[in-house]
């Protein structure tokens, strides 16, 4: 009970009229960076506050324009297989591959690559079953279709050269095996940006003619990757 | 420190070990059906046998290198007038084959493999081991295959070299079960230098002529740098001395 009667009195305290000292400030004109009681108010800009005055009044627009651009590096992993002679005497295998290149535009880069796919054979014996390896090493251009802010499309075409050690090959029939040959082909692409300036995921898919890889009519190396790419 | 460079040295070196393979096609072992009979058992069966020489592309010792391998062996009471041009483990063999019977008939066949290095090769008669064997079944027209490692090839080099030496019992030397390194009545007989092989003599016997192809592969790692490299001329072997076994009359 006493302690409802004190709580009436406060309230009827705040209700009466202000005294003559506070009258005297509200005749005042108000400060220019006071808000006043009525109708919209302008909040300057705090010049003492480290961050922006004000949020913008939308999330910016992610676009290309936002990631970089210029030199990238992208690290493949995937596999390899053979449509032709080396089909007949050779397993898919695992390839791994670094591709090195520099974006001129947004739309076409130089590129330099080189992998590397490891076969057993599935020959006939004689010889034994073994393995060996193929690298390669190419050069070529890509010229890149943005499909939105995310997502494009590339395609890919490489010259170089292919060699394989040892005379795994060549025991088995090919003769120009163990020489450095040509390579060409290409490639085709699917990049996934990541909401990053540097990165991006992808899958890509090429075909190479070897012709030092024939023995009675031709090899075609088809493979297949996933990679990730950092943009320097 | 030290001891961990020399390893990886050791590693490096081994990384770059020459390597070749010959896949000798067109020129295997054939048995036709027309062969005539090597010899005949003591039953009046005949054995029918065939057997070549494979010889591996060996480089060309100068005639310096070949005078002073003949003065490093004086002293030596070697079986051979000087030392091997090409060592024991300077080339590590591998040998792959393929036998394929092209009748309609089943059949036994043995496959026969012999040493031959720069002095001698082994030439067993019919009572005798063959330095490498394997007998096989073979239905009609089938194909096995299998491979001849590095060791047992190692060990054809040691057992002709210690057979030469005059190993009293030749046929303890090199029945394959036998290792004439462990052996206590072959040790003293395994001399200071062994030859590598340069050659493989490869065989077939059957007790029927029929169509018989034995396909081999051979590969070759040459840790001596003997191998002729490609398109190096090579060297034309010495004529090697046909060894005949020696066995004791146990009767």
């Amino acid at each position: 009970m006493t302690r409802s009667l004190a709580l009436s009195i406060c309230a009827l305290a705040l209700s009466l009229p202000l005294p003559s000292s506070a009258r005297a400030e509200e005749q005042t004109p108000p400060h220019e960076h006071e808000l006043t009681p009525r109708g919209p108010g302008k909040e300057p800009v705090d010049s003492t506050r480290l961050d922006v005055p004000r949020l913008p009044p939308e999330a910016a627009t992610v676009t290309r324009e936002l990631y970089d651009q210029g030199l990238f590096l992208e690290a493949q992993l995937g596999g390899s297989t053979f449509i032709g002679d080396a089909r007949k005497v050779s397993h898919a295998g695992p390839r791994f591959g670094i591709t090195l290149g520099y974006e001129l535009t947004r739309w076409l880069a130089l590129v330099l690559a080189i992998d590397a796919s490891l076969h057993q054979t599935n020959n006939r014996p004689p010889p034994a079953h073994t393995s060996y390896e193929l690298l390669g090493g190419l050069g070529g251009a890509r010229l890149s279709l943005p499909i939105d802010e995310r997502f494009a499309l590339w395609a890919e075409g490489l010259f170089g050269v292919v060699w394989s050690s040892g005379d795994v090959l060549r025991a088995l029939e090919f003769r120009d095996a163990f020489k450095v040959g040509i390579a060409y082909g290409g490639e085709l692409g699917f990049d996934w940006h990541m909401r990053a300036r540097h990165h991006s995921l992808g899958l890509l898919g090429g075909a190479r003619m070897l012709p030092s890889l024939a023995r009675d009519d031709f090899t075609l190396a088809a493979y297949g990757s996933g990679y990730l790419r950092y943009v320097f | 420190m030290r001891a961990r460079l020399g390893a990886l040295a050791l590693a490096c070196a081994s990384a770059c070990i020459e390597e070749q393979r010959y896949h000798v096609i067109g020129e295997s072992v054939l048995l036709t059906a027309d062969a005539q009979p090597a010899y005949v058992t003591e039953d009046d069966d005949p054995v029918y046998r065939v057997d070549r020489a494979f010889e591996l592309r060996i480089s060309k010792p100068s005639e310096a290198t070949l005078t002073r391998l003949a003065s490093a062996a004086q002293g030596k009471a070697l079986p051979f007038p000087r030392l091997p041009w090409v060592a024991l483990h300077d080339l590590e063999l591998q040998l792959d084959y393929a036998l394929s019977n092209e009748s309609a008939e089943s059949l036994v066949a043995t496959i026969t493999l012999n040493g031959v290095n720069e002095f001698h090769y082994y030439a067993p008669g019919p009572e005798n081991f063959h330095q490498w064997e394997s007998r096989v079944a073979l239905a009609p027209g089938q194909r096995i295959h299998g491979t001849v490692t590095e060791l047992e090839l190692d060990e054809l080099a040691l057992d002709l070299a210690t057979v030469v030496n005059g190993a009293p019992n030749s046929n303890l030397v090199v029945e394959e079960r036998s290792q004439a390194s462990l052996d206590t009545r072959v040790k003293p007989f395994i001399p200071s230098a062994i030859p590598g092989l340069v050659a493989l003599r490869a065989g077939l016997e059957t007790g029927v002529a029929v169509p018989l192809t034995l396909e081999i592969s051979l590969r070759v790692q040459d840790h001596g740098e003997r191998a002729a490299k490609r398109g190096e001329a090579r060297w034309e072997l010495p004529v090697a001395q046909p060894f005949v076994p020696v066995v004791p009359d146990l009767e």
